[in-house]
C-alpha cells in the first residue's frame, strides 16, 4: 500500500500529476489521500494506461478529517471544468479496481459528470466503489451526472447529489442510502431520472421532472425502501426534500425535526444520504512516525465513542497541543514516549465518560498542566513517572464523579498544587512518595461526598495546610506517619455531616490545634491515646488527694 | 509567467499513455509544487538527490501569460495530451546540467524558456 497526499504544500498539487507518476502496473494498493486545498486538487482527470487488480487498487480519498459534510467545499473537490460531455475522472480500460471515498465532485455544464467509463467492457471481478461523496453542478441551474456509461459492478453508498440530472443506471450498478435531488429550475429539461435501471436500496430521489415518462424512478430499477418526491417510489411517495434536512440549500444535511427518512426504512434504517457527524466514532490510530517534527495542531477532534491511541514516537519534539478533543466515552491512551520535551498543553480535554491513562515516561521535564480536564464519570490513572520535576499544577480537575488515583512518584519535589479539586463523589487517593518536600496546599478541595486517604509519608516536613476542606459527608482518613512534625493546623475543616478520623500517631508529637472545627453534625473522633489524662494532670491529682482536694 | 509540470520520462511504450515531454499541468507563476513534483521542493523538505524520483521537471515560460498556457494546454479529455515538448528538453541529462532552453516553440510561437533549476 502506497499512500501520497495531494494538496497545497504535499507530495503533489493535484491528482492530475499523481496519476503520471503511477507506474503502469500497479503492485499494491495506490492511495491519494487529498486534502481541501485552494482551488480543487483534480481537474479533469484521465486515469489511463493504469493496470490494477484486487490486490493492487487506484484509491482515491480524503484525509481523515477533511471528509465532505455535504456542505460545498468541505471536502476536497474534483472538478469537471466543460459544459458538455467531459468528466470529472475518466477511467479507462485496464482501471477496473477503484475506490473513491469523501471527496467532491464539482460539474460546471448540465452533461457533464463525475466519472465517466471509458472502458469498453468490465471483465469479472473489477469493482468500483464511491463512498461519501457529494457531487453537485457549478450554480442553481447546473445539471450533470454521477456515472456516464458504466460497465461492471459499481455500488455508491452515501452519496449525495445536488442540482443534479441523474445519478446514472446500469444493471450491475447498486444505490444504498443515497440521495439525489435535481437542479432546482427548468424542470422541463429534465431528460433523465435519477436511478435507471439500477438496483437502489434506501435511496431518496427528489428530482423535479416531468409528471410522466421519466421521473423519480423508472421501472426498470429494482427498489428497495426508497422514497420518492413524486409517486415512484416503492416505500415512501410525496416527500418534499426540504422538509427532510436541516438547511440542504446551505449545506446542513442533517435531517430535520419531523422527517419521515429517519428510521423509516426496514429494520429502522434511515432512507437516503445520512450526513456524516464530525469524528462519527471512528477510531484513530497515530504511528510512530507521525507529527515528530510537527509544531502543533496533529491531533485529531474525536467525538460520539472515538478512541485514540498515540504510540511511542508520536509527539515527540512536539511543543503543543497534541492530545485530541474527546467527548462523549472517547478514551486515550497515551505511551511511554509521548510528551517529553513537550511543554504545555499535552493532556487531552475528555469530557462525559472519556477515561486517560498515562505512562510512566508521559510528563517528564514538563513544566505546567500535565493533567486532563476530566467532567462527568471521566477517570485518570498517573503513574509513577509523571510529574517528577513539575512545579505546579499537575493536578487533575475532576468534577462529578470522577476518580483520581496517583502513585508513588507523582508529584516528588512539587512546590504546590499538585492535588486534583474534585467535586460530586470524586474520590483521592494520595499514596506514600506524594507531597514529601511540599511546602503546602498539597491536599485536594473536596465537596459533597468525595473521600480522601493520605498515606503514611504523606504530610511528612509539612509547616501546615496539609489537610483538605470537607463539605457536606465528605471523609477523611489520615494515616499513622501523617503530620508528625506538623507544628498545628493539620486537621481539617468539617461542615455539615463530614467525618474525621484521627490516629494514634498523630498528636502524639502536636502541641496543640490537632482537632477540627466542628460546626454542623460532624464527627470527631479522638484516638484514645487522646482520651489520656496527661502526666501533668495525674500528677495534679494525686497532689490533691493527698491535700483532700479534687482539681479537675 | 506560466509554469508548466512536464513528464520526465514515457511510463509506457504506448503513445498515447504519459510520454516523455507531456506537459501534466499549466500553473501561474509562484504554484506551490508538491514534493514529488519539483526536485527544489523535493529537497527542501529533506529528500535526498538519490531519492529523488525525477518523475517531472518544471518549466517556466517567463514571456507567456496562464491565459495562453491554457490554451496551448488545452487538451481534449478523451486522450492524454495537447502538448508534448521534445525529448531533447527534458531528457536527464539536459535536466541534471539546469540546462538553459533559450527559445520555446508552441505552435509557431516562440517564448523564452528555462527548466527550474535541479
Amino acid at each position: 500500500m502506497a499512500t501520497s497526499t495531494i494538496g497545497d504544500g504535499k507530495d503533489y498539487s493535484t491528482l492530475t500529476a499523481w496519476e503520471a507518476a503511477l507506474p503502469a502496473t500497479l503492485t499494491e494498493d495506490e492511495i491519494a489521500e487529498c486534502y481541501v486545498s485552494v482551488g480543487h486538487v483534480g481537474t479533469d482527470i484521465s486515469i489511463a494506461g493504469v493496470t490494477t487488480s484486487t490486490s493492487a487498487k487506484i484509491i482515491i480519498r480524503a484525509a481523515t478529517g477533511e471528509e465532505t459534510t455535504g456542505q460545498e467545499g468541505s471536502g476536497p473537490s474534483i472538478y469537471c471544468s466543460q459544459s458538455q460531455s467531459h468528466a470529472a475522472i475518466d477511467l479507462n480500460t485496464g482501471c477496473d479496481h477503484v475506490e473513491i471515498k469523501g471527496v467532491e465532485f464539482v460539474l460546471l455544464g448540465s452533461n457533464s459528470h463525475a466519472l465517466r467509463d471509458w472502458r469498453s467492457s468490465a471483465p469479472a471481478g473489477g469493482l468500483y466503489k464511491i463512498d461519501d461523496c457529494f457531487v453537485y453542478g457549478e450554480g442553481s441551474n447546473a445539471g450533470g451526472n454521477l456515472l456516464y456509461a458504466p460497465k461492471g459492478d459499481y455500488e455508491v453508498t452515501n452519496c449525495l447529489g445536488f442540482r443534479m440530472n441523474t445519478a446514472g443506471g446500469g444493471s450491475s450498478v447498486t444505490y444504498t442510502n443515497c440521495t439525489w435531488i435535481s437542479r432546482e429550475t427548468d424542470p422541463n429539461n429534465v431528460q433523465y431520472t435519477p436511478y435507471r435501471y439500477a438496483h437502489v436500496i434506501r435511496s431518496y430521489a427528489a428530482y423535479y421532472g416531468p409528471t410522466s415518462g421519466y421521473r423519480d424512478f423508472l421501472n426498470q430499477a429494482t427498489l428497495t425502501d426508497c422514497a420518492s418526491a413524486d409517486t415512484t417510489a416503492d416505500l415512501l411517495d410525496n416527500v418534499d426534500p426540504y422538509s427532510q434536512y436541516t438547511d440542504p440549500v446551505n449545506g446542513d444535511w442533517s435531517f430535520k425535526a419531523g422527517n419521515v427518512l429517519e428510521g423509516a426504512a426496514t429494520g429502522g434504517a434511515d432512507v437516503g444520504f445520512v450526513a456524516p457527524s464530525a469524528g462519527g466514532g471512528t477510531d484513530y490510530i497515530a504511528t510512530a512516525g507521525q507529527a515528530t517534527g510537527n509544531a502543533a495542531g496533529v491531533q485529531p477532534s474525536l467525538t460520539v465513542g472515538a478512541a485514540y491511541t498515540a504510540t511511542a514516537g508520536q509527539g515527540t519534539a512536539q511543543a503543543v497541543g497534541l492530545a485530541p478533543a474527546l467527548t462523549t466515552g472517547a478514551a486515550y491512551t497515551s505511551t511511554a514516549g509521548q510528551g517529553t520535551a513537550t511543554a504545555a498543553a499535552l493532556q487531552p480535554n475528555l469530557t462525559i465518560g472519556a477515561g486517560y491513562t498515562e505512562t510512566a515516561a508521559q510528563g517528564t521535564t514538563t513544566a505546567t498542566g500535565l493533567a486532563p480536564t476530566l467532567s462527568l464519570n471521566g477517570s485518570f490513572t498517573a503513574t509513577a513517572g509523571i510529574g517528577a520535576a513539575v512545579t505546579a499544577g499537575g493536578q487533575a480537575s475532576l468534577v462529578i464523579g470522577e476518580a483520581y488515583a496517583e502513585t508513588a512518584g507523582v508529584g516528588t519535589a512539587t512546590t504546590a498544587g499538585l492535588a486534583p479539586t474534585l467535586s460530586l463523589n470524586g474520590s483521592y487517593t494520595a499514596t506514600a512518595g506524594q507531597g514529601a518536600t511540599t511546602a503546602a496546599a498539597l491536599q485536594p478541595s473536596l465537596v459533597i461526598g468525595e473521600a480522601y486517604t493520605s498515606t503514611a509519608a504523606q504530610g511528612t516536613a509539612q509547616a501546615a495546610g496539609i489537610q483538605p476542606a470537607l463539605d457536606l459527608t465528605a471523609s477523611y482518613i489520615v494515616t499513622a506517619g501523617q503530620s508528625v512534625a506538623n507544628a498545628a493546623g493539620l486537621a481539617p475543616d468539617l461542615t455539615i455531616g463530614a467525618a474525621y478520623t484521627s490516629t494514634a500517631a498523630i498528636a502524639a508529637a502536636n502541641a496543640v490545634g490537632i482537632q477540627p472545627a466542628l460546626d454542623n453534625g460532624e464527627v470527631y473522633t479522638p484516638h484514645p491515646d487522646r482520651t489520656l489524662t496527661p502526666p501533668w494532670l495525674a500528677r495534679t491529682v494525686r497532689s490533691a488527694a493527698a491535700n483532700r482536694t479534687l482539681i479537675v | 509567467m506560466a509554469e508548466f509540470l512536464v513528464k520526465s520520462f514515457s511510463r509506457s511504450l504506448d503513445n498515447t499513455d504519459w510520454q516523455q515531454g507531456d506537459i501534466v499541468s499549466v500553473h501561474p507563476d509562484g504554484h506551490v509544487w508538491g514534493k514529488f513534483e519539483h526536485k527544489p521542493t523535493f529537497l527542501a523538505a529533506g529528500g535526498v538527490e538519490s531519492d529523488w524520483p525525477n518523475h517531472f521537471v518544471v518549466v517556466k515560460v517567463p514571456d507567456m501569460t496562464l491565459q495562453e498556457a491554457q490554451s496551448l494546454y488545452n487538451r481534449p479529455s478523451s486522450f492524454r495530451t495537447g502538448m508534448r515538448l521534445s525529448k531533447a528538453v527534458v531528457k536527464n541529462e539536459t535536466i541534471q546540467k539546469g540546462f538553459f532552453l533559450g527559445e520555446l516553440t508552441f505552435n509557431a510561437l516562440v517564448f523564452t524558456a528555462a527548466l527550474e533549476a535541479v
